[in-house]
């Protein structure tokens, strides 16, 4: 009993003291503050540290976007897929929904490249800011080109925000963003080259495994993006302004033929106030790598099925190889190709003619599908005795290729040089050529005047086909005998749709035509370019076309914003949609009277 | 004298009714003669007492003063054996009063073993089973001082008290110390058998006046004293009775029978009947007493006799039957009806922080499953099977793999973010620390994932007590921010409550799964492409025709995902083909391998063929030793060995718990419990969901015209490691997935506390817990080279752990305004929980050799992932209760919590609640004591409880990205504004229980609407952020929920329940923050969008439909005549149906009504019971819907295979107008239509309706009789049993479960069902022994 007792005094001071330890742990919350903080990430970082990320998830989903959309829109190629709501891209039957990847994945790069802009400001730090401002005009050019009138002065800014009140962002005209665009592009090209002259060459390679931190290869992608920019503006300023553009107070004002004129002399002469891209290997080169996860292409997981359910267009072949006008037991309207003595497959005839040497990259038959078509005609095209055995076995076409054991192309799918798209090492989110052929546009339109003669842009049109042939086959060289004849038949050979080849009334058909084939995987560019000059002709009013036989001017808006952005969302719709979410509206520079004109040629 | 007297003495078992009757026949009904002999005072010749210990029932000589008595009854056994023996076993207090009573039946077992074994004749034995010894406690209390004496004096001679409301009074006198004395020292003396003998002559003139006034009588029927007023307020009279017993401190010593206090007299009013029970069948061998002791039995005929004065009651007892008290005099002696004892009342409720509660105190809902309905539960994976369709206001959400996830919400969806809207888990006292942990295969994890099940599978059913569901908030006030959305109580078993000293139980189950149900499968048309009208296969990678081979015409191979196909009918075309096997061919002259066609025939059910039969076996064994009355221990310990429906995943499962409890001195008192359970999972796989990783995804590829053992055979080239995918048209091949495509996991979990009690003063006492809750989990996934995701091999290991400590103290205060007839009960209390998570794992991407897993075999640095957490809140809290007359109960709470979750600035919320109820039966009498009503009681609470949120969302960070040295912003940002959500609901409630608690009823509304809602609110993407954590908004759920119960036939043999319970819950999104009109809650892909409105439900869906004619719209039919096409479908150039672009409401996922409706049958030792829930109302997005039509795998998409079909439908004519569609859709374009019809992004035709009724339990179980088991002398109980779960579902949902959503991540999101897969119904046996 006493024992008890005195253990019970023992217990209950015991628990006083607990109680008393107890109260202090509940009124000191100094833990608390330590334990909110996680410890798998930083609450600091520099600025530099944004760049890869931004560029690889950039990269993928362009390329991913040129696969499901662009290559479809732009007739590289046709559906034959029958699980998904197949050819609805093909046929402009887009609900909304299905292209919302642009939007949902590039503003989330976009808010990073703005988070990163504005650390690299708070740490004065001007290489950062360049390749921030690069990153951020690159982002929102993909984003508007694609939708028209988007977020842009208020995107991105929530994370930066101490309070946050609204979460509506309201959107821009196209016309301000792209004012804003060359105003950031004008900065960073001189916030880089200020950089340069402080001495400071580069940033750490680790950050950025697409130049390795060299500032002058940002600077000169910056520019390069930037003579873009211009051209992608120029028609419509022409015609709405002729050609002056008014930027910012710091900028006051340009004129855009004289700056792509002043551009392109630093373009020829590599250096200067503009330096841009130099050579193939100044071209932005993402790397992926099948060996890592991070770091797979979209394409890593497609199965044999997914990949050959897109078949090559006979719009795409007719303008890569010779071919005759045939007529199927259907009725329908096909080509018989008559690739080169390169050609990979000897059961054609190869003989006088010669195949453009990118078509083996990308597709393994010579042949062609029509566009369009109802999922009648479709079936019994495919079935149909002509091109059956031109078929194969469901393998009409494919985008990946190897090389034998010789060295030489093949289909077997021996994959030792970087052909295989699938299991790609690096791919460019912009090509060198594409400099060529912008330049070339700009001197069949006399806005340059170094470029201006027939000869001068003719040459910038073979520059621009001959690397981007390089671009394409490492294994080939600029004087390689495959690629002269092809350049040549470029010129000589390939007729336009006048009938006629190279001349300077179908220069700028040709230049933007042969422009369009270049652009095969890069993100949704050939499209712009389409839309912007209705190069390259495209039927549009196939059999199983909707949307009024219009190919789509822009893309719906995500499904989700009218929820995510209950304000501003209706705000933009009635601006300059007509209050419906269309397809049919031109954004700002594509709607020039040119633009629409040649779009309808291709009707016909 | 006092009722208590007569009960000790001579409350009479059934069994007695046996020996009594065998002694009539030699020596007419000597029991009788016995009891009247007694009643009469008659001293027997010789007395003596054996003692037995704590809880025991054998015969111990070497125990307290047994040696000497037991040498004594030798000798008494020879001097008197022509005498009578009679036998009065008595037990102490302590436990249930019906364990109590079976107890004293051993041990008077016992001693008359005793006595037959030292060669008395059996039929000279006269046995007595009094149950517990209320009247030797009084007169032990009376003889003594001790603190409270005047108090439980006062307790032990209310006779309007129970055995239970006695004890229950007790324990609260003095803070439990006088309690803790009398147990100390008043009933070890009461744990004996008296044995007294009588000598036969002196009997002889009882046994005639009995017989003789028995056989004279039709009663003579004295006139009663006001028998109206008595039967009206008997209650009042008898509290107002100045009780005559209280005055007599002279009574004899407990030693002395019970008698007269006056010498026997001529009775003044004799009673005299018959005593019957419903059916009006004589009750043998029931106890009569007066309220002064005098007692007897009826005999074989139910007749009675006894002597009893005016003003005396007269009370008729017998087990199995309500008691039932009448005054002497009543004319109602003369025909006395004993109704059947109802259910006995439960009334004790486990409410938050384990504090114990009579049910008529708590001002909420709180209802209880008792563990028998976890009888099924050791085979289904998780215990929460068999609380379905129980409990009002309860929904389960399941994913649909065996033994996988559950989701439990109760009273509805109260916040935005759906995976913090679950209840949470509370065993003994400690809340359970369940993390899930999402590992989806590789990159695709959004639409499937595998299901690792979540923590709420962690409890051994067969170690539940009982589960108490707190649903409100008033009723968790006390558990804080983690119980905001309800508590579920969970009391496992202890060895405490039992009775004898030792028992070892085994229980053994058996279990088969097997598919019982399918969706409309066609059978009719095999594999196949739209359009073609003929069948061929090719494995896929080469069209080249090899020798021999290929056969001419080399067609474009049809095996196809799809089921578009000819017609299999017979017609031969060339099928798969496997040499190594010689299916589709033969080999020729020179020994080459020639494909052949061979007939095109339906192979039947490929699910059916696929899974295999599921198999469960559980074996458990429980120990469980009472040491002595202050120490005790459970052990057990469960094996689950499952063998999974999907061939090759194999699991097992052990369980195994102990479980003390220890008093360490006066004061003080320890529990601790210690649970168990480790997972050997050896293939968990990727079953559900629209991967190419899952399983249904590739099943959904195969058709009739396959057989599935074509497909098992899933090696291409085994040595390259390449799978055969070619039937599935290019997915992976089912089996290979199954066995090469290995998920395995190691988990084990700990969780446990300790618990000490201690009185510290008078009306004071203190709980101190700690408790601890570790899990350690440990995974590997595998994706074998050759499969669709991870084409080169991948392989992952994942580390997984969770820990939880907590400590928390309970300060109680009691005290009793006994003036003022007020109960007092104060608590404060505190806790602290510590929890920490963390999860690394790390990937090999790509596999250097083919089929090793290894991340030493990795082709490139292997992957890491990390991230962890660790987050505290400390609270303290305080509960006053009162209550008024044991009838008006008063509760107010507050709690303050703190947590680290959240800013500096509102790290601290404060939250209270109050809550009332009035028992009007105890506040105005009506009827309780003619078994009307026994409860009513009406409730009401008003509480807020605060809610925290996850940790590190108030602090903006970078996150890592995958590549080195890289960061990124986080997809959801910080707000370090971010305060805590606060509920507040009311309640009002109606609780009844009538008929002596045969029928009961429950009835609850409640409103609730939670308030600045944390939710991770989309925000447009243009913010470079996905979501924004706000709190923003509030949502309302307010329902009904009523239950029934009843008993509706209730004889000795044969016991008929019923019960039945309905939810309806209804869910309003009161607002969503300024400028936000909506947000979206979960959505599939663009398919199909779970989105809040202001002013909607949360769980509305929205998606897109068909393209419809607008209101108003006409168009001209065949005849000329003006249609009005308005609504009608609008079908497009090729004329399908089209999908709109825009999205429109579709329906709610949740449903409007709930219930479940259950059935018990008792038959002797036969129970049968059968177990209905259901829904209605309901819906979802089902992803088997569309695969099932899309496809062309289901009946729907017969029509028009052959000779086509006209849409019913309009076109456009191009002008604004509509035409009438008459235009057909051939048979090669059938596909399209339908894959047009049922688009995979029309949300409209994949909305289906889950509501449902289901058989979801039946159960046969069959309990050895006691008297056959007592001659093994080993088995105390031994029942066998049958059961089926899921056995039946009637539903017009195309898939097989309407119930069983998918795995989203780590968590079971509710309204979308993305290729779940089949559930089974299952059939199982079970073996319960114990020794």
């Amino acid at each position: 009993m006493e024992e008890d007792k005195r253990m019970k005094k023992y217990f209950i001071s015991l628990i006083i003291l607990m109680a008393v330890m107890a109260v202090s742990l509940v009124t000191s919350c100094s833990k608390f503050d330590e334990m909110s903080q996680n410890p798998y990430a930083l609450y600091e970082a520099p600025a530099e540290e944004f760049v890869h990320p931004i560029m690889f998830k950039t990269q993928y989903n362009l390329m991913s976007v040129f696969r499901s959309t662009t290559a479809l829109l732009m007739q590289y190629g046709v559906s034959t897929n029958s699980e998904v709501s197949s050819r609805v891209i093909d046929n402009y039957n887009i609900p909304e929904g299905t292209t919302d990847d642009i939007w949902s994945a590039l503003y989330i790069q976009y808010g990073d490249a703005v988070a990163m802009y504005s650390k690299a400001v708070k740490d004065n730090d001007a290489a950062m800011q360049g390749v921030a401002l690069i990153l951020k005009s690159f982002l929102i050019t993909q984003i508007s080109d694609t939708y028209g009138e988007v977020p842009f002065t208020q995107a991105g800014l929530l994370s930066l925000q101490e309070d946050i009140n609204s979460y509506s962002t309201s959107y821009d005209t196209q016309k301000d963003i792209y004012r804003a665009v060359i105003c950031m592009l004008e900065d960073a090209n001189e916030l880089l080259a200020q950089a340069q002259a402080d001495g400071k060459i580069s940033f750490s390679a680790v950050c950025d495994k697409t130049f390795q931190g060299s500032l002058d290869k940002w600077r000169r992608f910056g520019n390069s993006l930037y003579a873009r920019v211009l051209m992608r503006v120029a028609l419509k300023v022409e015609e709405e302004s002729g050609g002056r553009l008014e930027l910012n107070e710091k900028w006051e004002v340009i004129s855009v033929k004289n700056q792509l004129s002043k551009m392109y002399r630093d373009f020829q002469s590599g250096s200067g106030d503009y330096p841009q891209m130099n050579s193939l290997s100044d071209r932005p080169m993402v790397p992926f790598s099948d060996q890592f996860e991070p770091e797979h292409t979209p394409f890593y997981t497609i199965t044999s099925g997914n990949w050959n359910s897109l078949a090559v267009s006979d719009v795409l072949t007719r303008n890569m190889m010779d071919y005759t006008t045939k007529v199927d037991s259907d009725g329908i309207t096909y080509y018989e190709y008559k690739p080169g003595p390169y050609f990979y497959d000897d059961t054609v005839d190869r003989s006088g003619h010669v195949e453009d040497p990118r078509y083996d990259c990308w597709w393994r038959k010579a042949y062609g599908m029509p566009v369009q078509l109802t999922n009648d005609a479709r079936v019994r095209f495919l079935d149909s005795a002509e091109h059956k055995s031109k078929a194969g076995n469901s393998k009409i076409g494919r985008m990946t290729f190897g090389v034998d054991g010789n060295g030489n192309p093949s289909p077997s799918g021996i994959t030792q040089l970087i052909f295989d798209l699938k299991n790609a090492s690096q791919y460019p989110l912009m090509q060198y050529s594409e400099l060529f052929f912008i330049y070339a546009e700009a001197g069949a339109r006399n806005w340059v005047p170094e470029a201006s003669g027939v000869a001068a842009y003719l040459q910038l049109f073979q520059e621009g086909v001959k690397e981007s042939i390089l671009e394409w086959r490492s294994d080939l060289t600029a004087t390689s005998q495959w690629t002269l004849d092809y350049v040549n038949y470029c010129c000589n050979g390939a007729k336009y749709s006048d009938g006629n080849t190279f001349n300077s009334n179908n220069a700028l058909e040709a230049i933007l035509t042969q422009k369009w084939v270049s652009q095969f995987f890069i993100g949704i560019e050939s499209w712009c370019d389409y839309r912007r000059t209705g190069f390259p002709l495209l039927r549009t009013d196939g059999p199983a076309a909707m949307n009024n036989n219009i190919l789509p001017t822009r893309m719906r808006y995500p499904s989700d914003e009218a929820y995510r952005n209950t304000v501003a969302y209706p705000e933009a719709l009635n601006r300059w949609l007509g209050g419906t979410n269309n397809i049919v509206t031109d954004v700002w520079w594509a709607s020039t009277e040119e633009s629409r004109q040649n779009r309808l040629l291709g009707r016909q | 004298m006092s009722k208590l007297v007569n009960s000790l003495t001579l409350l009479v078992a059934i069994l007695l009714a046996m020996p009594a009757q065998l002694a009539a026949h030699e020596m007419p009904n000597y029991g009788a003669a016995v009891d009247a002999a007694v009643s009469a005072g008659e001293t027997p010749a010789q007395r003596l007492r054996i003692t037995f210990p704590y809880g025991g029932a054998s015969l111990q000589e070497s125990f307290g003063n047994n040696a000497p008595e037991l040498r004594s009854l030798k000798d008494m056994v020879r001097q008197h054996k022509d005498d009578l023996i009679m036998i009065t076993a008595f037990a102490s207090q302590e436990g249930d009063a019906d364990a109590n009573l079976s107890l004293t039946i051993k041990r008077a077992q016992s001693v008359k073993d005793f006595l037959v074994g030292q060669g008395f004749p059996k039929n000279q034995i006269v046995v007595r089973t009094a149950g517990e010894d209320w009247y030797g406690l009084k007169q032990f209390a009376q003889s003594r001082e001790f603190e409270g004496k005047a108090e439980a004096l006062r307790v032990l001679d209310d006779n309007s008290l129970s055995s239970a409301g006695k004890k229950s009074a007790l324990k609260r006198i003095a803070g439990g110390r006088t309690w803790e004395w009398l147990v100390s020292y008043a009933m070890p003396e009461l744990r004996s058998v008296q044995v007294s003998v009588f000598s036969r002559e002196s009997l002889e003139k009882f046994l005639n006046g009995t017989l003789v006034q028995t056989a004279q009588q039709p009663a003579p029927q004295p006139v009663a004293q006001k028998p109206a007023e008595q039967q009206a307020r008997p209650k009042e009279m008898k509290k107002a009775d100045p009780k005559p017993e209280t005055t007599k401190k002279e009574q004899p010593a407990r030693q002395e029978p019970p008698k007269l206090d006056s010498a026997p007299q001529t009775p003044q009013g004799p009673g005299t009947g018959i005593v019957v029970d419903m059916n009006g069948d004589p009750l043998p061998g029931v106890a009569v007493f007066t309220s002064t002791g005098a007692g007897t039995i009826t005999d074989e005929n139910g007749s009675y006799y006894i002597a009893a004065k005016k003003g005396e009651d007269i009370q008729f007892s017998c087990l199995g039957y309500e008691t039932l008290t009448i005054p002497a005099g009543s004319p109602a002696l003369k025909r006395v009806v004993l109704k059947d004892d109802a259910q006995i009342l439960e009334t004790a409720v486990v409410t938050a922080l384990g504090i114990k509660r009579d049910e008529k105190a708590i001002g909420y809902s709180a209802q209880k499953v008792e563990s028998d309905k976890f009888a099924n539960s050791g085979t289904t994976g998780n215990w929460l099977n068999g609380i379905s369709g129980q409990v009002a206001g309860l929904n389960i959400d399941r994913s649909s793999s065996p033994g996988g996830s559950m989701r439990v919400t109760v009273r509805g969806e109260s916040s935005a973010d759906l995976e913090n809207n679950t209840a949470l888990f509370v065993v003994d006292g400690v809340p359970m620390y369940n993390t899930a942990t999402a590992s989806d295969a590789g990159g695709e994890g959004s639409s499937f994932a595998i299901d690792y099940g979540n923590g709420t599978a962690d409890i051994d059913p067969d170690n539940i007590e009982s589960v108490t569901v707190l649903k409100g908030a008033a009723a968790t006030a006390l558990y804080g921010s983690q119980a905001a959305n309800g508590a579920i109580i969970i009391t496992t078993k202890s060895a405490s409550g039992q009775d004898g000293t030792f028992t070892v139980s085994f229980k053994s189950s058996f279990a088969a799964d097997v598919l019982l149900s399918s969706p409309d499968l066609q059978y009719e048309y095999g594999q196949g492409s739209a359009g073609k009208n003929y069948y061929y296969y090719l494995t896929s990678a080469e069209g080249e025709d090899v020798s021999g081979v290929n056969p001419s015409p080399n067609l474009t191979t049809t095996a196809n995902m799809e089921s578009w196909g000819p017609k299999m009918d017979g017609t031969e075309y060339y099928q798969y083909y496997n040499e190594a096997l010689g299916i589709g061919g033969s080999y020729d002259e020179f020994g080459s391998f020639i494909r052949e066609a061979t007939p095109f025939v339906s192979y039947g059910d490929w699910f059916k063929n696929f899974f295999q039969t599921g198999l469960t076996f559980s074996n458990g064994v429980v120990l469980t030793g009472k040491l002595n009355k202050d120490n005790s221990v459970r052990v057990s310990y469960t094996n689950n060995h499952v063998d999974g429906i999907i061939p090759n995943s194999p699991s097992q499962t052990h369980f195994a718990s102990v479980r003390t409890s220890s008093k360490l001195g006066n004061w003080l008192r320890v529990d601790s419990s210690i649970n168990y359970k480790g997972a050997r999972n050896d293939n968990i796989p990727t079953s559900s969901g629209y991967g190419s990783s899952s399983i249904m995804y590739s099943l959904w590829c195969y058709a009739p015209n396959i057989d599935m053992n074509w497909a098992s055979n899933y090696w291409k080239d085994q040595d390259a490691f390449k799978q055969d995918a070619s039937l599935t048209g290019g997915k992976n091949n089912a089996y290979f997935v199954a066995n090469q495509c290995i998920n395995n996991q190691k988990r084990d979990r700990i969780y446990g506390n300790v618990t000490m009690k201690a009185d510290i003063a008078t009306g004071l006492d203190l709980t101190v817990r700690g408790g601890l809750d570790i899990t350690s989990d440990f995974r590997t996934q595998r994706q074998a080279t050759s499969t669709q995701a991870k084409p080169n091999g991948w392989y992952r290991e994942q580390d997984i752990d969770s820990k939880q400590f907590s400590g928390d103290f309970l300060l109680k205060y009691n005290h009793r305004f006994a003036s003022a007839d007020i109960d007092l009960n104060a608590n404060v209390g505190g806790s602290i929980i510590y929890r920490t998570y963390s999860n690394h794992s790390q990937t090999a991407s790509a596999l250097q050799i083919p089929g090793v897993y290894s991340l030493i075999n990795t082709s490139h640095d292997p992957l890491t992932s990390n991230n962890s957490y660790r987050r505290q809140t400390n609270s303290l809290y305080g509960m006053l209760s009162l209550s008024w007359k044991n009838a008006v109960f008063l509760d107010v709470t507050g709690r303050n919590d703190w947590s680290s979750t959240l800013a500096a600035n509102n790290r601290s919320f404060f939250y209270p609640s109050v809550s009332g109820s009035v028992a009007l039966n105890d506040l105005f009498e009506f009827g309780r004591t003619n078994g009307l009503i026994n409860l009513m009681k009406i409730r009401a609470s008003w509480a807020q409880v605060g809610n925290d949120t996850a940790p590190y969302r108030v602090q903006n960070y970078y996150q890592g990205t995958g590549f080195p040295g890289t960061v990124a912003l986080p997809t959801s940002l910080a707000n370090h504004n971010l305060k805590p959500e606060i509920v507040s609901s009311w309640e009002v409630g109606l609780e009844l229980k009538m008929f002596k608690n045969r029928f009961s009823f429950d009835f609850a509304f409640y409103d609730s609407v939670t308030k600045d809602l944390i939710s991770q609110m989309p925000v447009s993407y243009a913010n470079g952020v996905n979501y924004v954590f706000v709190n923003a908004g509030s949502i309302r759920n307010r329902g009904i929920e009523a239950s029934i119960g009843g008993t509706l036939v209730k004889t000795r043999d044969i016991q008929w329940k019923v019960g039945a319970n309905i939810t309806r819950n209804r869910n309003t999104v009161v607002s969503l923050g300024d400028g936000i009109d909506s947000w979206i809650v979960a959505q599939y892909s663009t398919h199909a969008y779970m989105t809040a409105y202001e002013g909607g439900s949360l769980t509305a869906m929205y998606g897109k439909g068909y393209v419809r004619a607008p209101q108003g719209s006409v168009a001209i039919d065949a005849n000329g005549n003006m249609v009005d096409v308005s609504g009608m479908l609008v079908l497009d150039k090729e004329n399908r149906p089209q999908t709109t672009t825009d999205l429109q409401y579709l329906g709610d996922c949740a449903p409007d009504l709930k219930g479940g409706f259950n059935t018990t049958f008792k038959w002797k030792g036969l129970t049968a019971y059968v177990g209905f829930d259901g829904q209605l109302g309901g819906h979802v997005f089902s992803y088997t819907n569309w695969v099932l039509n899309y496809r062309g795998k289901g009946t729907a998409t017969l029509e028009g295979r052959e000779g086509g079909l006209v849409p019913i439908g309009v076109r456009e004519t191009g002008d604004g107008n509509y035409v009438i569609n008459t235009q057909e859709i051939t048979p090669e374009n059938i596909a399209t239509y339908y894959h047009n019809k049922y688009d995979q992004t029309n949300c409209e035709a994949n909305f289906v309706s889950t509501q449902f009724l289901k058989l979801r339990e039946v159960r046969l179980e069959y309990a050895l009789p006691k008297k056959l088991l007592a001659k093994t002398k080993i088995l105390s109980q031994a029942s066998v049993s049958v059961y089926g779960n899921n056995l039946w579902c009637w539903s017009s949902f195309p898939g097989w479960d309407p119930e069983a959503v998918t795995m989203r991540g780590s968590a079971v999101i509710p309204g979308f069902e993305i290729l779940q897969m089949p559930t089974t119904a299952q059939f199982g046996a079970t073996l319960n022994l114990v020794f």
